[in-house]
């Protein structure tokens, strides 16, 4: 229980609460947003009006999606604070894509990726078997590490008359300030240390000659970027365009894996009793991000991701996450975007100041991918799939052997490490799965108290297969048998209800389906039971009878019973789909 | 507790000469191509000729074998006292690269010698260096070393002869990655251990098929000698600035190893018994003594360092169930013996380079990965995550620029650009810097391990108690916890021996809420770790003295002791509320 929260996502708190949090969230998240278009821009070859615009867009597109996300309307929005802006994920191939085709390049390659999201968001709960914790952690791994040369090759751009020892010691000033103090200062001083270290490395260059700040005397103070920044689209992709799809596809994919864990701590934080994670929702954040990217294609900015980070810290500070927090910080960062001072004062940081904020960005990206592969356990054959991909990517990144082999066009986008990197791991996850000595099983029932002997052959015929025992095998058709009875309950009158229609007083004229699922591992069977269920959330239910201190309702033994059976039950509710995973240990 | 049933010979049992031969005969077939490639690889990457090629094979060989025996031994303060096999890893490839091409042999001769003395000291150091090369540290290292080493192994995959097709080098380096990779994911049991040389002969037949397999060097080499003396070139004893430049690289990446190799020794004595044991750290500190000695050796010798092979010794214990040091003893022989057969080595140097480029692949890949396991073995808060993130990063940010060298110009900017380097220092100083900067607080108390010390030592406890407001109830729980500790260590046999008693020291480090506390006492033989996990065993009764480890435990969210040479650390943690 979290008695720091003071509100709740759901709770109205007072305008003037909601004001001086929201603008903190707006302080912590200005930062990036500002850092990773400039760094885009510039490491892409791009000139102060394609930034001006840029800067411009990715704020009118956090805002609007910030306050998005805060909403549940229909299929969209997290119902959380989910602060939006771009990400270091997108910077390495976002700005292949700017020096090899321009803005226009970018814009059409995002819009397209951002399909893809669309379509992880929706495939979601059957993409989880090949999009594993070990092949996203892996590309964000290979994300950090074949970007890391390319953010240091910025280190001398600075003014000719400056010395040449200018640019490593701005940024190596820079990184020990803004390093030291995220290592020993604590609360908002840490979330502060990258921009005090950004300060401070812009005063270390002042005497250097290497900061020029005149061009924020001629911006205006308030006005709109002039339209010569739209870059538009190229609407004949070629050779570049499709060398670069793939990764730009594969990086839009594993961040949208990595957005669902975002949601789902977005969800643990926000409230004062845990609660188990609403997949309905993480869709909704889902596609809300997927929106997002697909605006900044349309607007030719890099692509936008969630800042879970920014987001569970605030409220960790505030102890304040009704959405309308949400809203606060969306407005103000739409308002911001028609500031062009701001953008012109922040076009004069330097670049090897903004060197070492970006690698320490990649750094943070590199160990959040090392903790994602390691998340549920590294055996032998997860080791082997982490390490020959990343070493394949990293391996065939420095060198042309595909170009010398297969020439410029296929040879490109085979040398392209990432690329090369997350296919090996795709592949080989979908190897391991596909030739799994576990033989898998699968019936398809109706959702009825009818289909239980069914359920109970089709279970026992698994336990056989397997060589378990007697008292294995009754466990495991009885663990079945109270799954089904959870989903499935009668009233007084013996008439059956489909657990999450209970409300309704109405039973269903048509049962739902019932789709079983089980996979025999070592010593255990998990059962997968996939149906059309809504509201209510089995976990939920189960963590609730632990609170009870006597007495048991009528339909709650069937719960007491499949914990007792089972050794875990994992309940994930998604739009139009359940998934009960029950797992049952044996002895042989 | 479990046990290891599969265990068919323990460690110290006596197996039949036939058995360990033949499992000997088994650990030297699946280590000896790892080996010589190594070695191999770094030779023709360090742009050496064929000459030092043959000697850098054959004392590898040489000296993989005596110390695989000196590690199954007790001699003194060398020896693992368990099987335990060593060889030629791929940790020092990018290291040994550099330095064969900056100052060829003599100079990697040079560096590994005055290298292993730090490995010396580190195994004699090596309770109080653990707060500095922290598992953050050593496993951002071990990341920096398989990313700088990956383009060594894979730019000689073009390495065909010119009669074979452009194809030849990919194709085969993609067959013997795919072979080795397909069949380490689904091949179990014994076929497992024979993974990488199916790949690898997979991989030379489609280079033969390619008619890119050149056989001459292996007819013309004899069936037994020792290479002619123009291999061994000495030493440089007029160090220059290549030797200091690189010196710092060697030292960090040799220190970086014997942290990885405590890691190894722990391992080992967990797989070769039935029943586990609490860690003996003397026996780890025996094994780090040889693997200094085996560096110092191979710099001796010009060779790439050899050190200990904890995956395939822990694989070849389970897969034949035979953990007996002799095997140790026969497997060295056999290693030995090998070195003088030039016909055999022969064969496996002219294994083509794109082969051995994906074998190495391979290899590496595992490497990053216990990189990883390294580093977040300990668990990775927001303070170690910045550690590993910056460092790894800057590591592999400025390995390929030449900031330094432009700027400092050849020799100390090429030791500055170097990203293995600069990865390890950054690492090192940032943990330095928590350490030094740390709100916890420290305190220390030394006194006589001796009964009459007690009202010393319960002052002492209270104080600290005081100190963090800790209300009566959890300053009584410190005060038992250490009485209760003190009386575990005063059971000891040998204190009654002792004419004089042992000096105690007592470090306290108060952490939020939780006080842990260090006994650092000059004690031998027992093991209190061990004692505590055989309290767990017993159904019913209790032994004298056994109440005093019954209350620690009680008192104490958790004890830990380790014993090394001259030393005994009980550590012990307390929890406390206001």
């Amino acid at each position: 229980m979290s008695d720091a929260i003071r509100y709740e996502p759901d709770e109205h708190c007072p305008p003037g609460i909601a004001a001086i949090a929201g603008l903190q969230g707006v302080v912590l998240a200005l930062a990036p947003i500002v850092s990773i278009v400039i760094v885009t821009a510039r490491a892409g070859g791009q000139d102060a009006g394609y930034f001006s615009w840029a800067l411009f867009a990715a704020l009118i597109i956090a805002g609007a999606l910030t306050a998005l996300q805060a909403t549940r309307f229909r299929r969209f929005g997290a119902g959380h604070i989910l602060i939006m802006g771009p990400t270091p994920n997108y910077i390495a191939i976002s700005v292949l894509a700017l020096a090899e085709g321009g803005p226009e390049l970018l814009a059409s390659l995002t819009v397209v990726a951002s399909v893809f999201y669309l379509v992880l968001a929706f495939w979601l709960p059957f993409l989880r078997r090949v999009v594993t914790p070990v092949v996203t952690g892996t590309v964000l791994m290979l994300i950090a590490a074949t970007i890391l040369p390319v953010a240091l090759d910025r280190l001398d751009d600075i003014p000719s008359d400056a010395p040449e020892a200018a640019g490593p010691t701005i940024a190596l000033v820079t990184l020990v300030v803004s390093t030291l103090l995220f290592l020993r200062a604590s609360g908002v001083w840490r979330l502060w240390s990258p921009l005090i270290g950004i300060v401070i490395g812009s005063v270390v260059a002042a005497p250097f000659g290497a900061y020029e700040i005149s061009s924020v005397a001629d911006a205006a103070w308030v006005g709109i970027p002039k339209g010569s920044g739209f870059p538009g689209f190229d609407l004949n992709p070629g050779a570049s365009f499709w060398s670069l799809l793939p990764a730009f596809v594969v990086v839009v994919l594993a961040g949208g894996v990595k957005n669902v864990s975002d949601s789902v701590a977005i969800q643990q934080v926000s409230w004062r009793r845990p609660r188990v994670p609403d997949f309905r929702l993480v869709q909704g954040s889902l596609n809300t991000n997927g929106l997002g990217i697909f605006a900044a294609g349309i607007f030719g900015t890099p692509p936008n991701s969630v800042y879970s980070g920014t987001s569970v810290s605030l409220i960790g500070f505030t102890g304040v996450a009704a959405r309308r927090i949400g809203y606060v910080i969306g407005g103000t960062l739409l308002a911001l975007a028609f500031l062009p001072k701001l953008t012109a004062f922040l076009l004069t940081l330097p670049s090897p100041v903004m060197v070492a904020y970006i690698l320490t960005a990649i750094a943070l990206l590199f160990v959040s991918g090392v903790r994602t592969v390691v998340q549920d356990g590294l055996d032998a054959q997860k080791a082997l799939v982490v390490g020959l991909s990343f070493s394949l990517g990293i391996g065939i990144d420095n060198q042309t052997i595909f170009a010398d082999l297969l020439g410029h066009k296929w040879g490109l986008l085979l040398d392209n490490g990432m690329l090369v990197g997350a296919l090996a791991a795709v592949l080989m996850t979908v190897f391991l799965d596909l030739t799994s000595t576990q033989r898998r099983s699968r019936l398809e029932v109706e959702l009825s108290v009818s289909s239980l002997p069914e359920i109970d052959r089709f279970l026992q015929d698994l336990a056989v297969r397997n060589g378990w025992n007697e008292a294995s095998t009754q466990r495991l058709r009885s663990a079945g048998e109270e799954a089904l009875l959870s989903l499935v309950q009668t009233d007084e009158t013996g008439e059956e209800m489909i657990v999450g229609l209970v409300q309704s007083d109405q039973p269903p004229e048509n049962h739902p389906r019932l789709i079983i699922q089980a996979r025999p591992e070592a010593g255990m069977v998990e059962m997968e039971f996939l149906a059309v269920i809504d509201e209510e959330n089995l976990e939920d239910r189960l963590a609730s009878l632990t609170e009870e201190s006597e007495g048991t309702q009528e339909g709650q033994l069937s719960l007491r019973l499949l914990r007792h059976y089972a050794s875990s039950v994992h309940h994930q509710k998604y739009h139009g789909l359940d998934i009960v995973t029950v797992q049952v240990k044996a002895t042989r | 507790m479990s046990s290891t049933e599969s265990i068919r010979y323990e460690t110290d049992d006596r197996c039949p000469p036939l058995i360990a031969l033949t499992v000997g005969f088994q650990g030297v077939a699946v280590t000896i191509t790892s080996v010589v490639l190594y070695v191999t690889i770094t030779v023709r990457a360090g742009g050496q000729d064929e000459g030092f090629l043959s000697w850098a094979v054959f004392a590898s060989l040489v000296i993989v074998g005596i110390l695989t025996a000196l590690q199954a031994s007790k001699i003194r303060r060398f020896g693992s006292g368990h099987l335990f096999i060593m060889a030629v890893t791929p940790t020092f490839i990018a290291i040994s690269v550099l330095a064969l091409n900056q100052g060829g042999p003599e100079l990697l001769a040079s560096l590994i010698v005055v290298a292993s003395l730090a490995y010396l000291v580190l195994a004699w150091r090596l309770p109080f260096m653990r707060r500095v090369i922290t598992p953050a540290v050593s496993g951002t290292v071990l990341m920096l070393i398989a990313v700088t080493v990956l383009p060594v192994a894979l730019n000689r995959v073009d390495e065909v002869p010119s009669s074979a097709p452009d194809a030849t080098g990919p194709v085969a380096a993609l067959i013997t990655v795919v072979v080795s990779a397909g069949m380490t994911l689904r091949v179990v049991g014994f076929w497992r251990l024979w993974t990488p040389l199916v790949g690898l002969a997979a991989g030379c037949v489609a280079v033969a098929l390619f008619g890119g397999y050149e056989f001459g060097s292996v007819a013309d080499a004899a069936w037994i000698g020792v290479p002619g003396s123009s291999g061994f070139k000495g030493f440089d004893l007029t160090p220059g600035a290549d030797f200091w430049a690189l010196l710092p690289a060697f030292v960090v990446v040799t220190v970086v190893g014997g942290i990885k190799n405590i890691g190894g020794s722990v391992a080992i004595q967990q797989v070769g018994w039935r029943q586990p044991r609490a860690t003996d750290f003397r026996l780890v500190q025996g094994s780090l003594n040889t693997n200094g000695l085996g560096v110092f050796l191979s710099g001796i010798a010009g060779t790439p360092p050899a050190t200990v092979h904890t995956s395939r010794t822990v694989q070849l214990i389970g897969l034949t169930g035979v953990a007996s040091r002799y095997v140790g003893y026969a497997f060295g022989a056999i290693y030995v013996g090998l070195a003088f057969l030039p016909k055999l080595t022969a064969v496996l140097t002219t294994i083509p380079s794109p082969v051995m480029g994906a074998y190495i692949l391979t290899a590496v890949a595992l490497l990053f990965v216990e990189g990883i396991r390294t580093v977040v073995q300990d668990g990775l808060d927001t303070q170690k995550t910045m550690v590993v993130g910056i460092s790894f990063a800057l590591g592999v940010g400025l390995d390929t620029q030449t900031i330094f060298a432009d700027l400092l110009g050849g020799t100390w900017g090429v030791l500055l650009d170097n990203g293995v380097l600069i990865g390890a220092v950054v690492a090192v100083l940032l943990t330095v810097f928590l350490d030094l900067t740390s709100p916890q607080q420290r305190e220390r108390l030394e006194t006589e391990l001796d009964l009459s010390k007690l009202p010393e030592l319960d002052r002492f406890l209270g104080g600290l108690a005081s100190q963090m407001d800790w209300s009566g109830e959890s300053a009584l729980r410190l005060r038992s916890a250490g009485e209760e500790t003190l009386m575990s260590l005063l059971q000891s046999e040998e204190l009654e021996s002792a004419d004089d008693p042992p000096q105690l020291i007592v470090q306290a480090l108060l952490a939020g809420d939780a006080v842990e506390l260090e006994f650092l006492a000059v004690f031998d033989d027992e093991n209190l770790e061990d004692r505590l996990a055989y309290l767990s065993e017993e159904a019913e009764g209790m032994e004298e003295g056994e109440v005093s480890l019954r209350l620690l435990r009680h008192y104490a969210s958790s004890v830990h002791h380790q014993k090394y040479h001259g030393l005994d650390i009980v550590t012990v943690n307390v929890k406390g509320s206001p």
